[in-house]
């Protein structure tokens, strides 16, 4: 009889229509929804959106622009235009920021014949040039005098290095925007750097003075050193939040079995109490039948995740599978906990449990991931005794550590959840007598 | 007035759930409006920092000094697990070691010492943080390396390392711009963005459980066989669902205010209440229409948290909308609560518009509810059920 009954829980949850979809077409819709959505999140090494505006030319911005591009994959990527350009793609939301370069008060700007002595030199190619070593063989080869190639070299350092005044437009506070600042900072200290090195160099070595330019913008090594070989994209709590609204979600589809069990509180539970049937034996199938059916429901969910959003669990699954099982059972054994709590209807508990498991999953960060981590700065302990944070927790451990011990005391606190809500949901549907039926 | 009287009768009795997530909600709000940050002028982004310090020498608690200035630097010893949770919870933006031999080496500037190491950064994943401390790391070591390579001793170089030019930061407005009004500030509109998907909840939880007693089969039947025409009938039940939603819409609003700190002020604030009632009348509009098909109540309750979570997720409810992708946006565009939800962004000035635009945002919601409002009539006209005389 035991097993039969298992086999007719069975029959019965995957009957229910209404519940199998909420089980198992919801976190389906939920997690496209969540990888339209957060599909980005977490990607913010893209180059930050910029619009220069040149009201002077400044040579060592392009060298400085295409040096951050080579060394980090892209920190900038600037759109040179025209200011009434600029502040449209700003008011547009197209670019972070605008930077503006204006020529220094003291600039004296290049006469043509200058230009004329400069190409004739240096080639045509001078105020273009990447290569310096060659500089001091070229001014050997003129027939200038020493003053008047020193006087060259200087319109060269104003040429390369000269000052210029650079602002910064944004229209508002982010991240992105104080890269930015920090960005136009380096190089604007980067380039006084460069005239103070010029200005301190003897006369004999101001040639070599534009050559060491290249060693200057070499700065720090930092090393990287990987804390994990897990998936770090933030993207993936969310999908763990998902898997563990699934898992409590056991909850709807256990409270008829106490509710079923209770003469006071169903006309199925009036005959039961009358049946000579133990009440263990309607019970226990009951609970076994349902966490049967909902952790199916609970892998179907893993294996869409997986397998057709290509959600990263790490290299662990058999694991994140275990896990989901656990949390089925441990929101089965939620859910025959609460439905027998109380003389309120099913529809009336449902409606209680949904705002809770709601509640519950919002505290874990199902809908804004960054109140998990206030919590788990502020009140860990909130997430120790959230039964969603704690399969989120699980999961996020088997992802990221290397080992295994943080994640079987998550496992172990499932169990002990599981073992306290079927105790106390025992407690509360045995041994009840009722004056009459 | 009888039908109308009944609506509030069965209201009584279906209200729990309601007061419930109401309850819930302001409990989650209050912190969570209190805790996000509100910037009107340019800010350095201030991050947080761990750092160890292997070498212990004057130079590196130079360089620890130096970081404080405008990080929030922790030297607390944490393990690796502790310190990637850290990380991965954005407690921590970045974290730095200062290897061995940092002050030697930064000290003697040839070519073999300016290809050491000096610096370690322990790596999650690529952020601007990680960006914005290597540009800093960058400049001050090579700002040091120079001054020592000019003659300066080690301990000055460093002292002066970290002084950077001033750049002019200025926050520019569009001169056209007549959205611009601080009252309605980012950090407040967290309060109106999350309000899309409670209301959603609260009101699909309260108004249906509510309509679908009243459209019950012994119930309506009861109505039908009476003398009450069916137009007086529906009438009376609209009547009683937009008193029903208007007084949801009130309590958010006035507990709004409580978490706004008074009376709401500037026209921004006010166009964001108009837009939340605009959109409490399209989710009361949407439950009418979907109970005429008289589902079951945990039909009802999965179609509000569908709905709810959904647009919250599609629409921006949970983010703001300029951190969807752009297709995103586009799917999104077909639901109401993305109208509402750039309506709210615009007013805070998290994206860009004029006032135009909301009032666009208010009309398609409008369009919305007009849309349900005629599906309803004709629903409910061609529901045998709700002839007279069947």
């Amino acid at each position: 009889m035991f097993f039969r009954n298992i086999k007719y829980e069975i029959l019965l949850n995957i009957r229910t229509k209404e519940v199998l979809i909420w089980m198992v077409l919801f976190p389906v819709l939920l997690g496209v929804f969540y990888k339209f959505a957060f599909g980005n999140l977490g990607r913010e090494t893209n180059a930050i959106p910029v619009a220069v505006v040149e009201n002077a030319e400044d040579k060592m911005f392009h060298m400085m622009y295409s040096r951050v591009d080579e060394s980090t994959g892209g920190m900038l990527e600037a759109v040179f235009c025209q200011e009434e350009e600029a502040y449209e793609k700003l008011n547009n939301g197209d670019v972070a920021g605008i930077i503006v370069i204006d020529p220094a008060e003291s600039a004296v700007a290049m006469s043509a014949d200058e230009k004329a002595v400069m190409a004739g030199i240096f080639g045509d190619e001078w105020d273009r040039m990447t290569d310096y070593s060659n500089l001091g063989e070229m001014l050997k080869n003129s027939s200038l005098s020493g003053t008047d190639q020193l006087s060259l070299l200087e319109r060269m350092k104003e040429t390369y290095v000269g000052e210029t005044r650079i602002s910064l437009k944004i229209r508002k506070n982010g991240s992105a925007q104080s890269t930015l600042k920090n960005y136009i900072e380096s190089f604007i200290s980067m380039k006084k750097m460069a005239r103070d090195l010029w200005d301190s160099a003897g006369s004999g070595d101001k040639v070599s003075a534009f050559d060491n330019m290249d060693d200057l913008m070499s700065g720090a090594t930092i090393t990287s050193v990987p804390l994990t070989k897990g998936n770090t994209d933030p993207f993936a709590m969310y999908m763990y939040n998902l898997i563990a609204m699934v898992s409590i979600f056991g909850t709807l589809a256990a409270m008829h079995i106490s509710i079923n069990s209770q003469a006071n509180l169903s006309a199925i539970g009036m005959r039961r109490s009358c049946a000579g049937t133990p009440k263990s034996m309607v019970v226990l199938p009951g609970l076994i039948g349902t966490c049967i059916t909902h952790s199916g429901c609970v892998m179907i969910s893993i294996t869409f995740l997986r397998f057709i959003l290509g959600v990263d669990f790490g290299d662990k699954l058999p694991l994140v599978y275990l896990t989901g099982v656990c949390g089925a059972v441990m929101g089965v054994s939620l859910g025959f906990f609460v439905g027998s709590v109380g003389r309120l209807s099913e529809g009336a508990k449902t409606g209680i449990m949904m705002a809770v498991n709601m509640s519950l999953c919002f505290l874990s960060g199902l809908m804004i991931d960054s109140v998990r981590a206030i919590f788990a700065m502020k009140m860990p302990i909130v997430n120790d005794l959230n039964p969603v944070a704690v399969i989120c927790d699980a999961l996020y451990y088997l992802n990221m550590d290397a080992d295994l011990s943080r994640y079987l005391w998550k496992l172990l606190s499932m169990g002990i959840f599981t073992a306290v809500f079927i105790v106390l949901g025992i407690l509360m549907t045995r041994r009840q007598k009722y004056a009459s039926l | 007035m009888q039908v109308f009287k009944l609506f509030f009768r069965v209201t009584r009795a279906k209200i729990g759930i309601g007061i419930l997530y109401t309850l819930i909600f302001f409990a989650i709000c209050f912190p969570m409006v209190n805790a996000s940050e509100q910037k009107v002028d340019f800010e350095d982004t201030s991050l947080s920092l761990y750092v160890r310090d292997d070498d212990q020498s004057e130079a590196s608690r130079e360089l620890i000094r130096a970081l404080g200035e405008k990080h929030r630097v922790t030297e607390e010893p944490m393990d690796n697990q502790k310190l990637m949770d850290a990380m991965y919870y954005s407690i921590i933006d970045y974290s730095l070691v200062i290897k061995k031999g940092y002050a030697e080496n930064l000290g003697s500037v040839n070519s073999e010492t300016l290809k050491k190491d000096l610096l370690d950064e322990f790596h999650l994943r690529d952020s601007y943080a990680s960006a914005m401390m290597g540009v800093w790391l960058n400049e001050y070591i090579r700002n040091t390396r120079v001054a020592v390579a000019m003659g300066e001793d080690l301990m000055t170089a460093v002292r002066n390392a970290a002084e950077r030019p001033v750049i002019d930061v200025e926050i520019v407005r569009d001169t056209k711009d007549e959205v611009f009004d601080q009252n309605f500030t980012p950090k407040f509109a967290w309060f109106f963005r999350l309000l899309m998907y409670i209301m959603v909840a609260v009101i699909m939880s309260t108004l249906g459980p509510i309509l679908l007693s009243l459209n019950r089969e012994d119930q309506r039947k009861r109505i039908e066989c009476s003398r009450l025409k069916v137009s007086t009938y529906v009438t009376q039940i609209f009547m009683g669902s937009a008193v029903l939603v208007i007084m949801i819409w009130f309590i958010f609003v006035a507990g709004g205010a409580a978490l706004y700190g008074g009376m709401y002020t500037g026209t921004n604030s006010w166009m964001a209440v108009l837009n939340s009632l605009i959109f409490a009348l399209f989710v009361a509009m949407f439950t009418i229409f979907v109970s005429t098909f008289r589902p079951s109540s945990t039909v009802m309750s999965m179609m509000a948290q569908a709905l709810g979570l959904g647009m919250a997720f599609l629409c921006g409810g949970f983010v703001p909308q300029t951190m969807l992708g752009e297709g995103v946006q586009k799917v999104a565009g077909i639901l109401p609560g993305f109208w509402y939800e750039r309506a709210n962004d615009i007013l805070c000035r998290d994206q860009n518009g004029t006032m135009g635009d909301v009032w666009i945002c208010f009309a398609v919601q409008g369009g919305f509810i007009l849309l349900f409002l005629i599906l309803t009539i004709i629903m409910s006209s061609r529901h045998p059920k709700l002839k007279v005389g069947k």
